[in-house]
């Protein structure tokens, strides 16, 4: 069943890439999506009866090489279970959305065929992404990696007639190469010191290599913490994370239906789902995670204060995502991976939802994504503005505090928090809870902004707005549906009680004395594994029942450490701890309401008074003028470098000045090297011969 | 030698002598001149080299040496004739179309490309370093003609002239190291060479200049800096298919003489040349990556990548070993059939007289020519090395020797420089996606051509998603080489 | 008496070689070399391979030389030109050449050779057959291949000084010999009947 799940979409895009020829437009479409459903209901499926025990399917034999020998394989545990829902249901929804939006598309004439190639890409996107949750080894996984890239790149220049969007889709695709960069060193280095790249071996080795040695770039390092770290340097490339997210607001100028589906929900979370999964490597690797926590607080940041200031609706929800990702890392590198999960489970749904829902707001208004020409489009398109109602609503976190009832990100976002304060990050926390009220403050104001207020822009544009066609609305029902419901339906799996999550993630869990002060825990929980049975008299004697996880590396979905307890202090965190978020909330919010609807000048008048601090959010704290002196330029120059002076046609200027200036006699020879003649080669290999020869003969003979 | 030994080593020896009797007849054949008759010489010299691939893989069941030594079939040559066969009949498939275009149809054309096949494949048996040294010449004066075959395009004359003169003085670079070498032990046999190379130290300094020079003639052909200057301006202007041929033919052809020698019989060498032949490689990924950055020219952009390709040979090279042997052997397999199946893109391209060279005339590939267009781009993804394509997996395994032999380092700059190649197989990719073009490319596709095309890409493919069976077979052959 | 006639012609050799390089009249250094083939076949025949020194007075100074010289004489190279503009890498060249003979110099001083290759070296021609058939044997027995080989090489330059040089060339009228002979006559003519009277 799982192999059928996983190979549905690519059977999609074949037949729907190259098949539409001979089975026409319209029915090769509805083959990709109905491929997709399939694929969809097979999870669904497979999640709800999936029974904690994790499963190896060999698909067939792959790489052999030495002492590197590795199958085609599906590991089938809970934390692929959630990818693979959350993947398929969006997945299958966007194929749904698309079939209204990508309806006449301005971009193309009359008669020009695109859309089955449109749907081919976002098949093979999904296919990749599955092959990428369900690895059960580091290379296949990094097969996933690329291939998501090489389908994103694809999908956000897919309107290659916009110069814009070819910049951008090279942009991502370059920006990852960092990211992969780090990633690929990390395999090697797990392989390097583990022989194996199976998840199962590389895990079971994870205690070891954190009392591993290893010497890298001439110094030494603690082997958990180096791998871990470049494991993450790729994580943070593909959810843009601070230092390597330029591309993903960039990437807004692809297709809506692809910024839901691929920038929101579900590949930019593939670095998430990286560190959860390496959950038995980070646990031991804690200065590696302190960093995880501080570029996921600082991201989360970051990005929230440049989502203030900008106007295009669809940059506003990219900064978010941004943001919202710095949260799942700050969760992940306080050891809450399941928190981490929970609320990229929930984004996922509130997300995509508000992606499409701005989407058709953007079909409704002709294309148009200024948010300076919206207003008052509540009464025109009323099904839409509800279900971004209840976007915003669960993006923001409402919900009643202190009990389990809310939004779905009412309730990921508070355990990410919560998880932050007993983690013991106090940088993480309070940025966070900054953080929270900055959210809440743009996704009202995007709201305010569309929908209220007075009709702004194109007269013309604004009489003609529309509802959008079902096939757009069912969708925005569906995940309105998720947003609401997501997070009170899975607190308990995700966020519960140790039981209840290892129950749920197929952690085996032992019962340990009873719930403590925090302080005096983490001694409890420190012996509590290996010998259960001392505890067990405690429980019963305070006649409560309490559990701990008791799990092996790469026993069940996710490792938590033997001293890892951050679930327990998270829920026994102080009550101010807990409310938080939603003071933070309301602040935001009532800011939003006072700027867009009591007083409407106010924000011009104050980006006018604080001008600096205005243009440095507007122009994203200048990271993309920042990279293009520091890497681009230089790049480009060391590539003329290499090509005039070895043998271009031209003598520029600029070479005299490099180097070459020491003696005169040389930079003759260089203008002469520029030449092209035959000599000036002869030349080269002579000098070259004689560099290998006193190299050789002294070298050599110092052995 | 004595009737028995003569006609076994005449056996041994048949498919060259299948190759040469092809390019014989072909040059009979060519005097003639009709009507189809590029197609009728192409299609001999298909049918020979199925016929002399049917002997190798005959003669591959029982190793034997022939000629006193001189001459070797076993695995490893098999191995490297089968590639061999594959590049060059790759190359007669892409190569009738461009000579018509280019108004330059002439039946020497195969003749010479039989012959420089037949020298390569003589340096891939060659047991003794004279037999090499004449293989390499035979195949390389071939070349040199067939660079100049254009006559009255001065691009490609000023090429042949160049190759001839570099090629030359690197020649007589080369054969002074094996004079040198032959003065120190008394042969040139390879293995009566290493047993007496054995017992001298290589802290001598005449074994050290005898291995430079060795080194480097061969290092030429390989195209590694400092000795990569000429492959630009050559690649540029000599005919296209030529161009892909050199590139892969030639290059397989060096890199089999090079393991030969560096890896099985004169490993003894080892301490004198890794240290830096390990500068050369990695300078050469960088010059070769670095340079290919501001190419317009899409010729002389996949000299500079098989400049950079070259470093990655190189650094399989110095993994060493059995797994470095086979990591290169596949990466070559991958690199051929990629390399060439991108060339027989831009065969299709050719417009004549050098026109449609440039990269933006790939520009708007995808929307008139949407099948090419998909294989190009399979074919720059694997040349970037990207999954799932062989590409991938070419560099994956020779990163993998490279990291299990204890070269971390290496690996790191090798993996960073490959992000940077990444980027200028991507421009082209960009311009063939997301440019549009006033006047896109027109072309109808040829059946020979197809069939390249359909070979290439099913390769290309097939190493990306079943690695692990090509390199059983280079790893196979790798042993028999090493045993 | 050897001893004289060997440095003789190891002296005259490399004086013929030097001024080659140095004089300034390319006639003049095309005889030089000529002077230092001959002297190099004088020292064949002091080693006893006299067939060795026929050929190289025969091929080198009879054919090679001979075509270089009218090469030399015919091309109107401006070899001033050339040499202003080698002076100005002398320099660079002299200090690669310096580095490199330092090397050479290095290695010839430590020279050793494996086992078993002085006794080679002693003696690298059997005496029992003499020149032609030692070199007969060698050529078409133990050196088969390369010879044949060799062959080849020599087929290959062929075709392709041929392929590179000949054009054909298509508003020149040739005699086409296959047309001329398979040419029909009655069809080559046509007799015209002319009437009297009428042709005026």
């Amino acid at each position: 069943m799982e192999t059928i799940l996983l190979f549905a979409p690519l059977v999609g895009a074949i037949l729907c890439g190259f098949g539409y020829k001979y089975i026409g437009e319209k029915a090769a479409m509805w083959t990709a999506t109905g491929m997709l459903f399939l694929s969809a209901f097979l999870s669904w499926i497979s999640f709800v009866t999936f029974d904690g025990v994790t499963q190896h399917i060999e698909v067939l034999r792959w790489i052999e090489s030495g002492s590197l020998s590795t199958s085609w394989g599906i590991r089938l545990d809970r934390l692929t279970t959630i990818m693979l829902i959350v993947i398929t249901t969006v997945s299958s929804l966007v194929h749904l959305y698309s079939f209204g939006y990508m309806d006449k598309d301005p971009q193309w004439k009359e008669g020009e065929s695109y859309k089955p190639r449109f749907f081919a890409y976002l098949s093979f996107f999904t296919f990749a992404m599955l092959m990428l949750v369900t690895s059960d080894n580091l290379v296949q996984m990094f097969f996933g990696w690329e291939g998501v890239g090489v389908a994103s790149y694809l999908l956000i220049g897919f309107y290659y007639r916009k110069p814009t969007a070819n910049a951008a889709a090279i942009k991502a695709f370059v920006v990852n190469r960092v990211g992969d960069f780090g990633f690929a060193l990390g395999i090697f280095g797990l392989f390097f010191l583990t022989d194996s790249i199976n998840f199962n071996d590389v895990f079971a080795a994870a205690p070891k290599l954190a009392e591993t040695q290893l010497t890298f770039l001439w110094t030494e390092w603690n082997a958990a913490n180096l791998l871990a770290f470049l494991l993450f340097v790729g994580a943070m490339g593909k959810s843009a994370q601070l230092f390597l997210h330029t591309w993903l607001p960039d990437a807004m100028e692809g297709p809506t239906p692809v910024s839901a589906l691929i920038h929101a929900a579900t590949m930019v979370t593939a670095g998430v789902f990286l560190v959860c999964r390496m959950s038995p490597l980070m646990e031991f690797a804690p200065e590696a995670m302190a960093f995880v926590t501080v570029v996921g607080a600082s991201t989360a940041f970051f990005a929230a204060t440049v989502g203030l200031v900008q106007t295009d609706i669809k940059r506003v929800i990219a900064y978010s995502t941004c943001s919202q990702l710095g949260y799942m890392f700050v969760a992940a590198g306080v050891g809450m991976y399941s928190a981490a999960m929970f609320h990229l489970l929930t984004h996922a749904f509130f997300k995509a939802l508000l992606f499409l829902g701005a989407g058709s707001v953007i079909n409704a208004m002709h294309h148009e994504q200024e948010m300076t020409e919206y207003g008052g489009l509540r009464k025109k398109i009323p099904f839409t503005y509800w279900s971004m109602m209840i976007g915003t609503l669960a993006i923001t976190g409402v919900g009643i505090p202190l009990t389990h009832i809310g939004f779905a990100g009412f309730l990921s976002k508070d355990a990410i928090i919560e998880s932050a304060y007993a983690g013991g990050s106090g940088y993480g926390f309070w940025l966070l809870v900054v953080a929270a009220a900055m959210t809440s403050f743009y996704s009202w104001r995007l709201m305010f902004l569309t929908f209220f207020g007075k009709a702004r822009g194109d007269k013309h544009t604004h009489d003609h707005a529309h509802e959008s066609p079902i096939t757009m609305l069912i969708p925005l029902g569906v995940l309105s549906v998720g947003a609401v419901l997501a997070g009170m339906l899975w607190y308990g799996s995700f966020f519960g009680h140790a039981d209840q999550v290892g129950k749920f993630y197929g952690i085996p869990v032992a019962e340990a004395s009873a719930h403590g002060e925090t302080s005096d825990h983490g001694e409890d929980a420190g012996h509590g594994e290996p010998a259960a049975d001392d505890g067990h008299g405690e429980a019963t004697a305070e006649g409560e029942h309490h559990y701990v996880f008791a799990g092996k590396p790469g026993e069940g979905g996710l490792y938590f450490g033997k001293d890892n307890t951050v679930l327990d202090d998270a829920h026994a965190a102080p009550v101010w701890v807990k409310v938080s978020p939603f003071i933070a909330m309301l602040g935001g919010l009532l800011m939003a309401i006072w700027f867009y609807i009591i007083n409407p000048s106010l924000p011009g008048r104050l980006a006018t008074a604080q001008k600096p601090l205005y243009l440095f959010f507007k122009n994203k704290w200048y990271f993309d003028e920042l990279y293009n002196v520091i890497f681009v330029k230089p790049a480009l120059a060391i590539g003329r470098f290499l090509w005039k002076r070895g043998d271009g046609g031209t003598i520029d200027g600029f070479l005299n000045g490099v180097a070459m200036g020491v003696v005169p006699f040389f930079t003759r020879l260089a203008g002469r090297a520029q030449t092209g003649f035959i000599f000036t080669y002869a030349f080269w290999m002579v000098l070259g011969i004689a560099a290998l020869v006193t190299w050789m003969s002294i070298g050599g003979g110092a052995h | 030698m004595d009737l028995t030994q003569i006609t076994s080593s005449v056996l041994a020896s048949g498919p060259e002598i299948i190759i040469i009797l092809g390019a014989c007849v072909a040059l009979m054949l060519s005097l003639v001149p009709r009507p189809g008759q590029g197609a009728l010489l192409a299609g001999l010299s298909l049918v020979m080299i199925a016929l002399a691939a049917a002997m190798s893989l005959t003669l591959a069941q029982n190793p034997q040496t022939a000629y006193g030594g001189m001459f070797v079939n076993d695995g490893f040559s098999t191995f490297f004739k089968m590639l061999l066969y594959l590049g060059t009949a790759l190359t007669i498939l892409i190569s009738d179309r461009y000579l018509g275009t280019e108004d330059a149809a002439k039946g020497e054309y195969y003749v010479l490309l039989l012959f420089a096949l037949s020298g390569a494949m003589i340096m891939v048996s060659g047991k003794d370093l004279l037999i090499i040294y004449v293989g390499l010449e035979l195949q390389a004066l071939s070349i040199y003609v067939l660079v100049g075959f254009l006559t009255t395009n001065t691009r490609s004359n000023e090429a042949a002239l160049k190759y001839v003169i570099l090629g030359a003085f690197s020649s007589g670079l080369l054969l002074f190291g094996l004079s040198l070498l032959y003065g120190l032990t008394g042969t040139t046999q390879l293995e009566a060479m290493g047993e007496a190379l054995d017992s001298v130290e290589t802290s001598s300094p005449l074994l050290a200049l005898a291995t430079v020079f060795l080194i480097v003639g061969l290092l030429f052909k390989v195209g590694a800096v400092p000795f990569h200057m000429w492959v630009p301006d050559i690649y540029e202007g000599a005919p296209s298919p030529v161009t892909g041929f050199m590139s892969t033919v030639g290059k397989v052809a060096a890199v089999a003489v090079i393991l030969r020698l560096l890896i099985q019989d004169l490993a003894m060498l080892d301490p004198i040349w890794r240290g830096s032949v390990e500068a050369v490689a990695v300078l050469t990924l960088a010059a070769g990556s670095f340079a290919a950055l501001v190419q317009t020219n899409i010729k002389r952009m996949l000299a500079y990548s098989s400049i950079a390709h070259g470093g990655f040979l190189l650094l399989g090279l110095l993994a060493g070993g059995s797994e470095g042997l086979a990591s290169v052997m596949l990466y070559l397999l991958i690199f051929t059939v990629t390399n060439l199946g991108l060339f027989a893109v831009i065969v299709l391209l050719n417009r004549g007289a050098g026109q449609g060279e440039n990269i933006q005339d790939f520009s708007g590939l995808a929307k008139s020519q949407p099948g090419v267009a998909l294989m190009a781009l399979v074919f720059l993804l694997s040349l970037a090395g990207i999954p799932p394509t062989g590409g991938f997996f070419a560099k994956f395994y020779v990163l993998v020797a490279l990291v299990d032999a204890g070269f971390v380092l290496l690996a790191v700059f090798a993996v960073l420089l490959s992000a940077i190649a990444a980027w200028f197989y991507l421009r082209v990719i960009m311009l063939m996606y997301m440019e549009q073009n006033d006047q896109p490319a027109v072309f109808q596709v040829s059946p020979a051509i197809g069939w390249a095309l359909i070979v290439t890409f099913t390769g290309t493919v097939l190493t990306g998603v079943l690695p692990a069976w090509f390199l059983g077979v280079s790893k196979a052959a790798a042993t028999a080489g090493l045993g | 008496m050897s001893v004289f006639a060997f440095y003789l012609f190891a002296i005259s050799a490399i004086t013929g070689g030097l001024f080659t390089v140095i004089s300034r009249q390319p006639v003049h250094s095309v005889l030089w070399l000529i002077l230092a083939f001959l002297s190099s076949a004088g020292l064949f025949v002091l080693l006893g391979a006299e067939f060795v020194a026929m050929l190289l007075v025969i091929v080198y100074v009879g054919a090679v030389m001979v075509l270089f010289l009218f090469v030399v004489m015919m091309l109107d190279v401006d070899f001033a030109e050339l040499k202003a503009e080698m002076a100005k890498f002398m320099p660079l060249a002299l200090l690669i050449g310096l580095v490199i003979l330092m090397q050479l110099v290095m290695a010839y001083g430590a020279w050793d050779s494996a086992h078993g290759a002085s006794e080679l070296l002693a003696n690298p021609i059997t005496t029992e057959h003499h020149n032609t058939e030692a070199l007969g044997l060698i050529l078409y027995d133990q050196y088969f291949l390369l010879f044949q080989l060799a062959g080849l090489i020599l087929l290959v330059a062929m075709i392709g000084a041929i392929v590179l040089t000949l054009r054909h060339r298509k508003d020149v009228k040739r005699q086409d010999i296959l047309g001329q002979m398979f040419r029909d006559p009655a069809e080559a003519m046509e007799l015209k009947d002319v009437k009297p009277g009428q042709g005026l």
